[in-house]
């Protein structure tokens, strides 16, 4: 039985050896019969694989892959940015989700408009809705919350199901 | 000196919505797409398809494609992943050696050629006797340029795993392709 494992064989033929190994195995091939058949049997494999060159692939395939992606970028479901599609959803949901927040803590009585060095009260809208009035500013901050809070539901709906569900129905017709 | 873009400048202007850039990605790394495909499933229609899925599959996700990795370790990722998944799904036909004959486009001499051919296809048939996981490690060792890190990035296995799997595959192949020989030895006698 040879001292030298098939990992030291694979190393010979990687020429990871050092030449005192490489000298070493080699003599074994000469002495053992049975592990030259060995050494023989891994080198076989690894020559046809190393003589089997890069497989070329057919020219069209390139003409065909661009008039895909050509198609692709035409349609008007494909955004290449991919802005709108990921980063800037997350961050219409997060000025969304701070506004909803921050007239939570309105509602909730822990913001005070009055102490506002702008004077809010001097803004025309507010004025107009008679801001100090208690009873208005909630009724207003409560529909402003609804408003928001709808927004974000249909902003969910469409990511989550109709736009899914709309690409899916294109893709099986064909449109993409 | 090559006056060719980087891949990563190339993504950008595909980014920027320059699409005729891909063109270069495509053409720089067709050949090793297709043969990932083509040692995995044994069928050159087939790696055709799977080659143009891959490309379309990596374009529609190059906006999610991070810059830490290069290009080329990640279409082969997605070359590898494609194959595997579709011959799983589907029966595919091997190639006779008249196949081999007509696509091969060698400028050499007849009886190299014919030998050349002969390891072909003996080789592929010894591949297709193992796992499309062996093949894609013994695909990617042999394409030489790819280190060990680069191969665990593809195949998403570690690189002490990765040196385990490719030594079984290594053995593997070496067996299923002398049971091979010593057939076709037989069949001559």
């Amino acid at each position: 039985m040879s001292r030298f494992t098939e990992e030291h064989i694979f190393n010979y033929l990687d020429q990871k050896l050092t030449p005192q190994e490489i000298a070493e195995l080699e003599q074994e091939m000469q002495n053992d019969p049975e592990f030259k058949t060995r050494v023989e049997q891994l080198r076989t494999s690894h020559l046809y694989f190393l003589e089997s060159q890069i497989e070329a692939g057919p020219e069209k395939l390139s003409d065909q892959i661009m008039a895909e992606v050509a198609t692709l970028s035409k349609n008007k479901y494909y955004r290449p940015s991919g802005l709108f599609n990921s980063t800037s959803f997350l961050l219409i949901s997060g000025v969304l989700t701070a506004i909803v927040a921050f007239l939570s803590l309105v509602n909730a009585g822990y913001v005070d408009f009055q102490s506002f060095t702008f004077g809010l009260n001097e803004i025309g809208i507010f004025r107009e809705l008679n801001f100090s009035d208690g009873i208005i500013s909630k009724r207003v901050i409560n529909n402003s919350m609804l408003v928001i809070y709808g927004v974000l539901a249909m902003a969910l709906l469409d990511r989550l199901i109709l736009n899914p569900m709309f690409r899916r129905k294109a893709k099986q017709l064909g449109f993409n | 000196m090559s006056n060719r873009l980087s891949d990563r400048e190339l993504i950008d202007q595909i980014r920027a919505g320059r699409v005729a850039a891909y063109r270069t990605l495509v053409d720089s790394y067709r050949d090793y797409v297709y043969t990932i495909a083509y040692r995995i499933l044994g069928n050159r229609e087939d790696a055709e398809e799977v080659a143009q899925d891959s490309f379309v599959k990596a374009f529609k996700g190059l906006n999610a494609f991070q810059g830490q990795a290069k290009f080329s370790t990640w279409i082969y990722r997605i070359a590898m992943n494609t194959a595997i998944s579709y011959k799983r799904k589907r029966k595919v036909a091997v190639e006779t050696i008249e196949d081999y004959k007509q696509f091969d486009r060698g400028e050499i001499s007849e009886m190299h050629q014919y030998q050349r051919l002969e390891q072909k296809k003996f080789l592929q048939l010894a591949l297709n006797a193992l796992l499309p996981d062996d093949v894609s490690v013994l695909t990617l060792f042999y394409f030489k340029e790819l280190s060990l890190d680069e191969m665990s990035e593809i195949t998403g296995i570690g690189v002490n795993t990765l040196k385990v799997k490719l030594f079984r595959a290594r053995k593997r192949l070496s067996i299923a392709l002398n049971k091979i020989l010593k057939q076709e030895v037989t069949s001559l006698l």
